[in-house]
């Protein structure tokens, strides 16, 4: 009984290996392949379900390797229900291999399942592996190209962080997080313990794609199947943010040693997502920037290191999680380039309803689930006295929403192209994608009425990390 | 009426009663409902079924009828607002982000109160003057009821969170509406207001998370942030410089106008209609409660520099007015005056020009909104906007003639019309305390008599243009929409304190506008209240 | 409501008492209120159910004359009285502050109805201007465009007229004031269509506007001072209030004359009237400076107390302004030869010479004849309103707005003739009477006002003798056989204008039957020497124009048209001199900063943005690994170095 805190881990590390074998021996009847992404749905909606039952109740495993408490319960229900969304609203006739495209984006979700529980550095480090190669291979099988580049990026992330966890370790001689933070109080932050993070911090920053260091991941994204780009931009970037909030939370006894290396990152990041999410065009490359600007919100947030910060980054990569995941997932094809889209307010008016808070969410527009994380990040901000970066972060945004102004002209603005000139076909009409764009909608415009009580638990999930 | 005064009688009605539908209508949603049924009604425009825009009438009546009932539901509020009291009535507030300290709480005072009157009417107004569109209806009245919405909300916000949520939340779909329904240049009008509305978002943003800070860190409510004497002198300062920026981004004061213009021009005369109307008058609003109220160390070392940009904002759009070749363009430029007046009244610090800058929230709104709908009207119909081409109108267009001229005259606050009230009182107020500001702008005015006349000279009284396109008056719709804005001009501006028989002192029907919007002027003015005089020292 | 049935109670009880004894004191209660009343009731009616031309204006003349019957039936009620009937309505009375002074507590505007004899005689004035003009205009004002805008106007003008001088509280005042000043500008650009109408138009809503706004302003200035805005209680304590300032009085002073000057078209503040004299319509012109003169004067009477109470160097400023104005119009009037312009200008002239005369009443201590001043405003109203009338009888019978080519009216016109003749007679003798009361021709201010009065008779009869005389020469598609007598209908129309007029003036010559009327005090009668000497003034001026124009009409006229033209390109000069380095600089300022600078700073932020954003995107073309490398070495060295609490 008290191993039923990890089914919904054992649930999906077992559907993406079934799916991976009956994929690779063609066990999938062609009568049945339109139903699996469904039932896969179902099995992670289960997980989810279970999670939110079973995971409420904290517990260690394997001797301190995984923790369950109320940080890993917010991490996991955010990526469970951002997976199970994205299979019900994926367009699957846009995906290379149903049974990969369905198993990657649990591997991922796994990959930061295991990060979000991580007791120790190495927990942490094959969450994130796991997670990122998860999206390496799904590139890689539509655009090798970019998935060579994505691999080759993701050697010099893994190495940097390697060395970095290693000189922490060296440092404080232990890899539990708990006992490390234990051993730190009461340390300065040296240079040869600050470059070691910094360049922890890099690896994390690369795998997160944080401007300047999105380099790899965006362009990949754009390439990428709709599942594909969804997963880099998305869960990728959740498990390299889930990691770098736990050691960070490790790390605060010695604050110096990383925030003002993270505040650069961040001010770069959110300028640098918002205008060049403005100086774009295509709407899937819009949403990809506008990634790169919330995810240096949350960046912004682990500058605070206090509770409030903390928690207020993790409240807010809950939205960005959902959005960046299923925001490509919803679009469909991207080929077309800009004018795929124009007008599909019309023809396809779920998926429109969907992009568009997708977009308006990752730029932080209100009343939607980006705004409210940002503004919980802005708050501690505030209450820190960061007001430079705040002044930046709010530059930011303003881009940002210009930016997603933009997009929105695309979709309901213009005249909807004829087929000729579209590009790219449009994205199929399922009842089950119905469904997902609804409830993705639902789940982006109704985040922030239900704010207290996530919020509540993101707090809590910060206070778990031993913040205060 | 006369149901409403039977169900005043059936129910007991408290002090001072007296009005009919007193407290027969009280919800404790009453604000909400006024902020939410717009969304709800935008999102069932959005999702109802529209084969081949067979409904697009249905949705035109859809967003009117939800207006009309929002002006009813806001004419009992209206009625049963009790002007003595000075705290914020029909309030409710429920926790939200309490991790952070943000609630939802809202509700309302006098100046509160005037604004919800004048979004009201701006709301019927602007679906009136909307008729004529035809292209994506669905999504042009979606959007519109989205913009309502969130002036309402800003209005009713008691909690700086709210607050920044209703007031960023304006401008993308004003965005969206230039974007898709604006003039040749709306892309211009588009990113320059997103880029000044940005600016001014990001100001009010940074001010309240300032006072947040050094309030401790524990609420968003504007009982706490906005409480008098409740942050240092220094940063008041600081966040009184912000809030200014924010305002002079909306209102728009000089030199953060520079999106007005073209957005006047260029915006389809319904958006131009609520944002002339309400969502610039936000600005002013927003100095009144978050500088001026709260702020009083900051507002008075900061009011010589309120006074020069009222001045300055009057001075520089009358210039402007007179030279300019296009009549949307012109008035823009007059629709700014209202603004300047209004901030000249904050500025003066006085209780009596404080009372006058609020009752000119209402009146300017009007006023703004008639002259630029009136332009835009007067525009379409001439088939032409360059002031080269349109001449002698006048005798082909009695209606819009006469339209214009109440509108011209409403910006230079002529008697008979609800700006002169207003005007009245915050020159009173000001010339103790701003007497240069006052002239300055007293002057600004004179200038801007000229550009009307002129104006006025050019497109109505002038010889018609032969080589003008064809001509044709206001059409029924076109004529209530306005009609609509010069009569509440006109009746606010015979009786601003409600119609009285003679001899009497108690308002009939209408409990009077004036009355509504004192209640806690005083105590906003308070900071400001005049020595208690010494004995007479004469020379 | 109640109010009035108590009036009208009163009234019956005192009939039901013993027979029938009628006592119109007791009506002023609901006829005072009435008498406002009834032309806005004209207006609303006329706005909302007259269309047609004849309807409209029966209705203006039937408001107009009951207006005057009501304001006989209360001149009747005050007649035995000397204390003015006073009720006030309270308007807005709004608390705006808890503590500091009581009077700043509270900011209230109540609808003030004072009337005294002054008022009163006002009000004749005016409405039997207004009733003048409305039959002359039923007749020669066919051609009009409109008539239904303009009777709507006249009966708006009315009501304003008469709620103005009713008012004793000043923003009521402003109210009405302001109110008539929108309809006069609406009058004055009546003619709609027409591009010379519309030029000339804009002056008549600009110019007025601003000394408007300067009235407002020099209220506005007192109340901040005083807190208080209704006469009664203001001028008490205009030396007591705490704070009061000489200069802060002197300023109040300044702007309150400046409005008002304005309104009497004292020079140089009467373009608005000369320059519309030929392009309104003559009635709409005739109202305009008839009703404005006399409210203004009424308003000037009223405000003395406070201009008084700066210091004397204000008023006697004032004076000489009033001086130097009724100086300038006449000798602008010899000018040029528009005669409708000219006999604006003698009117206005002779108007300044009124106001001279109230100034100087209330600067002498204990001197009682500033009402004179009135009563030579109320005598000039009619008769340059008739003035104007019959000019533009000649000028729409002879087709031409110029002096030089009129002529022959005398026998072709004799009717309208006349009228322009006795105009000219009534506004110069009543102002040489007026003068006899308060001037020695032996002052210097005296001296002065003796050149204006000299001028203004020059300039009346010039005006007649122009049209009368002379030969009336035949022009293109033009025969003067076809010139004759205006319609009977409006012949008579001036005639009643000059004759209330006269009769103004016949009573200013008694002073217990005028003046004592007026303010209730006792006027010592002039010596005869003095009423002899300033007709003589008038007499010689007469004579001399009659001399000049019998001798040789047309070098006369010649000599002044040369002069308008020297006059014009002077003008001309300075206007273009103030287009080009007033308005021009500051309006291409403006424009600037609108069109090119404004856009230019918004245009370098967005190019800014849109760079860095390039830059960004440019990022990821370039060769990842080694970019992304040296990135992170850098930002690693740069940051732990520089990092504050790293590096030590």
């Amino acid at each position: 009984m008290k191993y039923i805190a990890l089914v919904p881990e054992a649930l999906v590390a077992a559907s993406a290996v079934i799916l991976l074998v009956a994929g690779r021996f063609g066990w999938i009847p062609a009568y049945a392949r339109r139903h699996v992404p469904t039932a896969t749905a179902a099995v992670v909606l289960i997980a989810l379900a279970v999670e939110l039952w079973a995971g409420a109740t904290l517990g260690t495993y394997f001797g301190g390797g995984l923790i369950q408490d109320r940080f890993a319960l917010f991490a996991k229900a955010a990526v469970l229900l951002t997976a199970t969304i994205a299979f019900a609203v994926a367009d699957w006739t846009a995906e290379d291999s149903l049974s990969i495209a369905l198993a990657m984006p649990l591997l991922a979700a796994l990959g930061v399942m295991v990060a979000a529980s991580a007791g120790d550095l190495v927990g942490l480090w094959a969450g994130l592996e796991l997670a990122a190669t998860a999206g390496v291979v799904l590139v890689a099988l539509r655009r090798p190209d970019l998935g060579l580049r994505l691999l080759l990026t993701g050697a010099v992330a893994s190495g940097l962080l390697l060395t970095g966890l290693a000189f922490v370790y060296a440092w404080s001689g232990t890899i539990e997080l708990v006992a490390m933070r234990q051993v730190l109080f009461g340390g300065t932050a040296t240079l040869a313990l600050a470059i070691p993070v910094f360049l922890l911090l890099t690896g994390l920053a690369i795998r997160a794609s944080v401007a300047p260091f999105h380099l790899a991941g965006i362009p990949s994204s754009f390439g990428a199947s709709p599942l594909g780009a969804g997963l880099v931009l998305g869960l990728v970037a959740a498990a390299a943010a889930t990691v770098a909030i736990k050691l960070l939370a490790a790390l605060t006894p010695i604050p110096d040693a990383f925030s003002s290396y993270l505040q650069v990152i961040a001010a770069v990041a959110m300028v640098g997502g918002g205008a060049a999410a403005l100086a774009v065009r295509a709407p899937r490359t819009r949403i990809a920037y506008l990634a790169v600007g919330q995810i240096g919100w949350v960046a912004a947030g682990l500058v605070t290191h206090y509770r409030a910060g903390i928690a207020g980054s993790l409240f807010l990569l809950g939205a960005f999680t959902v959005a960046a995941t299923c925001g490509p997932a919803v679009m469909g094809r991207a080929e077309g380039g800009a004018m795929s889209w124009a007008g599909m307010g019309v023809l396809r008016p779920g998926r429109a309803a969907g992009v568009a808070l997708a977009v308006l969410s990752l730029a932080g527009a209100p009343p939607l689930a980006g705004f409210f994380g940002e503004f919980a990040v802005a708050a501690a901000l505030a209450q820190s006295g960061h007001f430079a970066l705040l002044a930046l972060g709010l530059l930011g945004s303003v881009l940002s929403l210009a930016a997603a102004a933009a997009t929105l002209r695309l979709i309901y603005v213009h005249s909807p192209l004829e087929e000729a000139r579209r590009g790219s076909a449009l994205p199929v009409l399922t009842r089950v994608s119905s469904a997902g764009a609804v409830a993705f909608c639902a789940v982006i415009a109704l985040y922030g009425l239900f704010a207290s009580p996530i919020l509540g638990l993101a707090d809590q999930g910060a206070e778990a990390l031993g913040l205060r | 009426m006369m149901w409403l005064g039977i169900a005043g009688l059936a129910v007991p009605t408290p002090t001072p009663a007296a009005v009919p539908g007193a407290n027969i209508f009280s919800s404790p949603l009453l604000l909400s409902v006024i902020v939410w049924v717009p969304v709800i009604m935008a999102i069932a425009i959005a999702t109802m079924p529209n084969p081949r825009g067979r409904f697009d009438m249905l949705m035109k009546q859809i967003a009117f009828f939800t207006n009309v009932g929002l002006v009813f539901v806001l004419w009992i509020a209206y009625n049963q607002f009790e002007s003595f009291l000075s705290t914020p009535q029909f309030a409710e507030s429920q926790p939200w982000l309490a991790a952070i300290g943000a609630s939802y709480h809202l509700g309302v005072d006098g100046p509160g109160m005037t604004m919800l009157l004048l979004s009201g009417l701006i709301g019927i107004v602007s679906v009136l003057a909307s008729l004529g569109i035809r292209e994506r209806v669905r999504s042009y009245f979606c959007l519109l009821l989205l913009v309502q919405a969130s002036i309402n909300g800003a209005i009713v916000a008691r909690d700086m969170f709210v607050l920044i949520l209703f007031w960023s939340a304006a401008a993308i779909p004003i965005a969206l509406l230039i974007l898709g329904w604006g003039g040749p240049r709306r892309n211009a009008a588009t990113w320059r207001l997103v880029g000044y509305w940005g600016l001014g978002t990001g100001a009010l943003v940074v001010a309240t998370l300032a006072l947040y800070a050094a309030t401790g860190g524990t609420s968003f409510d504007m009982d706490v942030l906005l409480k008098v004497g409740s942050v240092s002198p220094r940063v008041q300062v600081i966040v009184g410089l912000l809030v200014i920026v924010a305002a002079a981004t909306r209102l728009p004061l000089f030199p953060f106008h520079g999106w007005a213009r073209d957005l006047y021009a260029e915006a389809p005369i319904g958006v131009t209609v609520v944002v002339a109307g309400t969502a610039t008058r936000l600005g002013a609003y927003l100095l009144l409660r978050a500088l001026v109220a709260a702020e009083p160390a900051a507002a008075q070392l900061l009011a010589p520099l309120l006074a020069a940009l009222a001045a300055l904002t009057v001075g520089y759009a009358a210039l402007a007015a007179l030279r300019m070749a296009d009549i949307r363009h012109s008035a823009a430029h007059l629709a700014m005056i209202p603004g300047g007046i209004t901030v000249l009244g904050l500025a003066a610090l006085s209780p009596l020009s404080i009372a006058g800058a609020v009752f000119s929230l209402f009146t300017g709104g009007l006023a703004a909104a008639l002259i630029v709908g009136v332009c835009a009207t007067l525009a379409e119909r001439a088939q032409s906007r360059s002031l080269l081409v349109l001449g002698g109108l006048a005798p082909r267009m009695p209606i819009l003639t006469w339209l214009l001229i109440i509108g011209g005259l409403a910006v230079l606050g002529v008697p008979l019309l609800a700006t002169f009230p207003a005007e009245l009182m915050t020159f009173f107020g000001s010339f103790k305390t701003q007497p240069i500001g006052a002239f300055a702008v007293a002057a600004g005015l004179a200038v801007a008599a000229v550009a009307l006349a002129m104006l006025l000279r050019r497109v109505l009284f002038g010889v018609p243009n032969p080589d003008a396109p064809g001509v044709s008056d206001a059409s029924l719709g076109e004529s209530w929409y306005l009609g609509l804005l010069a009569g509440a001009l006109l009746w606010v501006g015979v009786f601003p304190a409600g119609p009285k028989l003679p001899g009497t002192d108690a308002p009939i029907f209408d409990p009077g506008l004036m009355k509504t919007m004192s209640a806690g002027i005083s105590e906003l003015a308070a900071p400001y209240d005049l020595p208690t005089p010494t004995p007479a020292s004469g020379q | 409501m109640n109010f009035f049935l108590a009036q009208i109670a009163t009234a019956a009880s005192g009939s039901r008492s013993s027979g029938f004894t009628f006592d119109p004191a007791n009506t002023l209660g609901w006829a005072v209120p009435l008498l406002v009343i009834t032309p806005l009731t004209a207006f609303v009616i006329a706005l909302t159910s007259v269309r047609t031309r004849r309807s409209s204006a029966s209705l203006a003349m039937f408001g107009a004359v009951v207006t005057m019957l009501l304001t006989l039936l209360v001149g009747w009620g005050l007649a035995k009285t000397k204390i003015p009937f006073l009720h006030a309505y309270q308007y807005i009375n709004m608390p705006v502050a808890f503590s500091g002074p009581t009077a700043f507590q509270s900011f209230a505007v109540d609808i003030v109805l004072r009337v005294d004899h002054i008022t009163v005689a006002a009000l004749v004035a005016v409405e039997l201007c207004v009733i003048g003009v409305l039959g002359w205009n039923q007749v020669m004002g066919r051609s009009e465009p409109g008539p239904a805008r303009f009777h709507a106007l006249i009966s708006l003008l009315l009501f304003a007229c008469v709620g103005a001088l009713v008012s004793w509280d000043l923003a009521e005042l402003l109210a009405f004031w302001g109110l008539a000043g929108a309809a006069t500008y609406l009058l004055l650009a009546h003619r709609w269509g027409s591009d010379e109408a519309a030029i000339r138009a804009r002056v008549a809503l600009a110019l007025p506007f601003v000394t408007d706004l300067s009235l407002l302003c020099g209220v506005a200035w007192l109340y901040a001072r005083y807190g208080v805005q209704n006469l009664t209680s203001l001028v008490p304590v205009l030396h007591t209030n705490p704070g009061w300032t000489v200069r802060s009085l002197v300023v109040a002073a300044i702007l309150l004359f400046i409005g008002i000057g304005g309104r009497l078209a004292l020079w140089p503040l009467h373009s608005w009237l000369t320059q519309t004299s030929v392009t309104a319509p003559p009635a709409a012109l005739a109202l305009a400076q008839a009703v404005w003169s006399v409210i203004a004067i009424v308003a000037l009477y009223r405000l003395m107390p406070i201009i008084v109470a700066s210091n004397p160097q204000t008023v006697r400023a004032f004076l000489y302004a009033c001086g130097v104005a009724a100086v300038v119009a006449p000798l602008l009037a010899l000018v040029g030869n528009e005669p409708r312009r000219i006999v604006t200008l003698l009117g206005a002239g002779a108007t300044a010479v009124g106001a001279a005369i109230v100034i100087h009443g209330f600067e002498v201590p204990n001197a009682t004849f500033a009402v004179a001043g009135i009563a030579c405003v109320l005598a000039i109203a009619p008769a340059r309103a008739a003035g104007v009338l019959a000019a533009s009888a000649i000028a729409a019978a002879m087709r031409t707005d110029s002096l030089t080519e009129m002529g022959e009216a005398w026998t072709r016109m004799r009717v309208s003739a006349q009228a322009l003749l006795l105009a000219g007679l009534v506004l110069a003798l009543s102002s040489a009477s007026a003068l006899a009361f308060a001037f020695s021709t032996r002052s210097r201010v005296g001296l002065v006002l003796g050149e204006a009065l000299l001028l203004v008779s020059i300039g009346a009869l010039r005006v007649f003798m122009g049209v009368a005389f002379g030969p009336l020469r035949r022009r293109r598609a033009f025969e003067p056989d076809r010139v004759g007598e205006a319609p009977r209908a409006s012949r008579g129309w001036p005639y009643l204008l000059i004759a209330g007029g006269a009769l103004v003036w016949v009573v200013m010559l008694v002073p217990r039957l005028g003046l004592d009327f007026l303010d209730g005090s006792k006027h010592p009668a002039p010596a005869v020497g003095a009423y002899v000497l300033w007709v003589a003034v008038a007499l010689i001026g007469f004579a001399a124009a009659a001399f000049a124009y019998v001798r040789n009409k047309d070098g006369a006229l010649k000599a002044s048209a040369l002069a308008a033209a020297w006059l014009g390109r002077i003008g001309g000069a300075g206007s273009r001199s103030f287009a080009r380095f007033i308005v021009a600089p500051a309006t291409e300022i403006a424009i600037r900063l609108g069109d090119r600078w404004i856009p230019a700073g918004d245009a370098a932020v967005g190019s800014a943005v849109e760079t860095t954003g390039r830059f960004a995107v440019a990022g990821t073309r370039l060769p990842v690994l080694p970019v992304v490398v040296a990135i992170a070495v850098v930002l690693t060295l740069v940051v732990g170095l520089a990092a504050p609490g790293v590096f030590k």
